[in-house]
């Protein structure tokens, strides 16, 4: 659809005009995509969900 | 797997889940919809009934995780001292406001010349937490007052800032 990756840095001219207006998917494939991103990071939130709590000394933790 | 012991309510780490997971949603669409960029959701001449509730469902989020943040700020103050729990709150603070303006304006736009600079939930947050730090040397009641003000007065200032 676009190629050129430089498009999505959202500059201000981004906004200020309308480059970007055909640019997109249906609303089925971003529902799509939604989950999908939230399947992928479930495994790894859990991840860090016991990490945390075995570190519970690691003062840094708490600011992430 | 071996059981973590954890000391928390677990309700309220269920309920910012359950939020962070929707707030993905809006931010999907943001990023994938047709014309995202272009057209507010919420703009009733240009949105359909599902794009709106879409977006509405999500208005929830930021509320919640304010809301949330000040229960933890309390939950974290039975356990320690006020002189703890300022300084938590402040570094917090201040780190949630260098987080929002350094790391997430450049995942929102990926302009590492940074022209545009939005200050978002998470700076309200950080900002939000630097008050607390100072405010929690008032009476609870008054606390009470200060916040029943906020919530219900809020929509004042609204079209005049």
């Amino acid at each position: 659809m676009i190629l050129d990756w430089k498009v999505l840095i959202l500059n201000e001219s981004v906004f200020t005009s309308a480059k970007l207006a055909s640019y997109g998917y249906p609303l089925w494939v971003v529902y799509l995509i939604w989950i999908s991103i939230v399947l992928l990071l479930y495994p790894l939130s859990k991840k860090y969900m016991i990490y945390k709590a075995r570190n519970m000394d690691k003062w840094w933790l708490s600011y992430l | 797997m071996n059981q973590v012991t954890k000391p928390r309510i677990e309700s309220i780490d269920i309920l910012r889940g359950v939020v962070m997971v929707l707030m993905a949603l809006d931010h999907t669409r943001d990023y994938f919809h047709l014309g995202a960029l272009v057209n507010d959701p919420t703009d009733l001449a240009t949105t359909t009934p599902v794009i709106f509730l879409t977006r509405f469902i999500t208005h929830f989020c930021a509320p919640v995780f304010i809301f949330l943040a000040g229960t933890s700020a309390f939950l974290y103050g039975t356990r320690k001292t006020k002189t703890e729990l300022f300084k938590f709150l402040i570094t917090r603070g201040l780190w949630l406001i260098i987080v929002e303006i350094v790391i997430m304006n450049f995942i929102w736009f990926f302009d590492i010349r940074y022209s545009t600079i939005l200050l978002q939930v998470i700076f309200a947050i950080g900002v939000s937490m630097i008050v607390l730090g100072m405010l929690i040397y008032l009476p609870q009641k008054a606390i009470l007052v200060l916040a029943l003000v906020l919530i219900a007065g809020h929509n004042l200032l609204d079209g005049r800032l």
